[in-house]
């Protein structure tokens, strides 16, 4: 006898990532996943992310490792409210993970919440974590052919950016050929250059993430029946100019350019 | 990577749809794995024939992949086409506008089950009739955790939260 079953082999993760998804669109909070390779450079990026949003921006921090706490403790340093999970083994996260781990970094006014994939460039993307982006690092470490290797994740990703462009003097990593392999595998994504050891570019990544909040948080205005944005790009501005990051890769360019 | 816990997920749906179907064995499955889906089927099919194991229903069952073809839809030209390699940009007029139609997909699409009346006219085999009350094994017992919701949150752990938490997967 033929049964007829269409079911998705992923529908539990589906369901809880859609629920997560519900909760976060009526609480408004943006929700970013950052997926790369291991090594690229994510919980750096983390670091010198919480660093600029400090006194900004309501933050959390989900981190997810196969073993250790070792990035937890790295991001922990910055006052934000920092969760590791470990997966013992499992090479992604999965919806059910954050569910779990959620209620111990969440807070009532949270803005923005920030997960830390396993360092795995394969099975994140196919495991919706109810985020409202993904986000994919490429070092320049890794050779410009690597997106044309694990192509899904770029195509994927609302952003991609290539980390470590400090390290561009050493090596033969050719900017535009990877900005050539993005561009037929994602047309039009944004691809953002930074260096969390000098900060050059910073400022554009945390504009980017200011406007995914602020976004988020005019959609929900919108449908409520239209009051004034919650976060004006004007204000969006504002606070990413004066973010320390900002400043510090500024001064780190006028350095450069002397 | 992950193609254990995608083959656990589908001899789950199977013994399912066999319990709720009574039948008892499944003879098919058919799944559909989409080509924008990161899962390689081959690690997958071998994958399947052990974690079939404790299943009275799956045992002897073959398993067959299908796949998905990405169809990719130009919105300047409106061709459409097959995706061959990870190009996103139209085959013919070279625009970036292009849409996704199919190759999403990772789903068990259908079977084919053995039911008891059948069994009658055909040689039983040895161990592969289903014990009464056998249960489908459930998520906690190969690795994943069943889903947690609403939590409540101590004042201890809020505090800890603060600083840094630590917990399994
Ligand atoms: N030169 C340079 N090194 C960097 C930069 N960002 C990260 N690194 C170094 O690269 C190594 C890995 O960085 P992490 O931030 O731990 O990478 P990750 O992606 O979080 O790694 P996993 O969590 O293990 O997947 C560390 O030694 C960092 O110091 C950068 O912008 N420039
Ligand atoms: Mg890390
Ligand atoms: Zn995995
Ligand atoms: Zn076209």
């Amino acid at each position: 006898m033929k049964v007829d079953v269409h079911e998705s082999v992923l529908r539990v993760n589906e369901t809880i990532a859609a629920r997560l998804r519900e909760a976060w669109e009526r609480r408004q909070i943006t929700v970013v996943n950052l997926i790369s390779a291991p090594g690229s450079g994510k919980t750096a990026l983390l670091e010198r992310t919480l660093e600029g949003l400090r006194g900004m921006l309501s933050v959390a921090v989900l981190v997810g490792d196969i073993q250790t706490d070792n990035d937890a403790r790295r991001l922990a340093r910055f006052g934000f409210p920092v969760r590791q999970i470990v997966t013992t083994g499992e090479c992604h996260l999965e919806a059910h993970m954050v569910e779990k781990h959620l209620h111990f970094v969440d807070e009532p006014d949270l803005d923005l919440l920030l997960i830390e994939n396993v360092g795995n460039l394969v099975c994140p993307t196919d495991y919706d974590l109810g985020e409202d982006a993904k986000v994919v690092l490429l070092s320049t470490t890794e050779g410009e052919d690597k997106p044309l290797k694990y192509p899904a994740i770029f195509h994927r990703a609302k952003v991609a950016l290539l980390t470590k462009t400090d390290l561009l003097q050493y090596l033969d990593f050719d900017v535009a050929e990877a900005r050539r392999n993005l561009g037929e595998i994602h047309p039009g994504m944004p691809i953002l250059e930074v260096s969390a050891r000098t900060g050059d570019g910073l400022d554009r990544w945390l504009e980017w993430l200011m406007v995914q909040v602020g976004r988020k948080k005019r959609a929900e205005r919108r449908t409520d029946g239209g009051e004034s944005d919650a976060l004006p790009t004007a204000k969006v501005e504002a606070i990413v100019a004066c973010t320390p990051a900002t400043k510090k890769a500024k001064k780190a360019k006028k350095v450069e350019q002397q | 990577m992950h193609e254990l816990g995608l083959a656990e997920e589908i001899i789950r749906v199977a013994d399912r749809e066999a319990e709720r179907a009574g039948a008892s064995r499944v003879l098919l499955v058919d799944i559909t794995v989409g080509q924008l889906m990161q899962v390689e089927v081959d690690s997958l099919l071998f994958l399947l024939g052990i974690v079939r194991e404790p299943s009275p229903y799956t045992v002897g069952t073959t398993f067959e992949a299908i796949t998905e073809p990405a169809r990719l839809h130009c919105r300047s030209c409106g061709e459409t086409w097959n995706m061959g390699g990870w190009v996103f940009l139209c085959d013919s007029c070279g625009s970036a506008d292009v849409q996704t139609l199919s190759g999403g997909r990772l789903e068990v699409t259908d079977m084919e089950v053995e039911i008891d009346d059948d069994r009658e006219t055909e040689v039983p085999v040895e161990g592969d009739a289903p014990r009464r009350g056998w249960e489908p094994r459930p998520r906690a017992a190969i690795g994943g955790e069943v889903p947690i919701e609403g939590q409540e949150r101590t004042a201890r752990e809020k505090a800890e939260s603060r600083g840094l938490g630590v917990g399994g997967p």
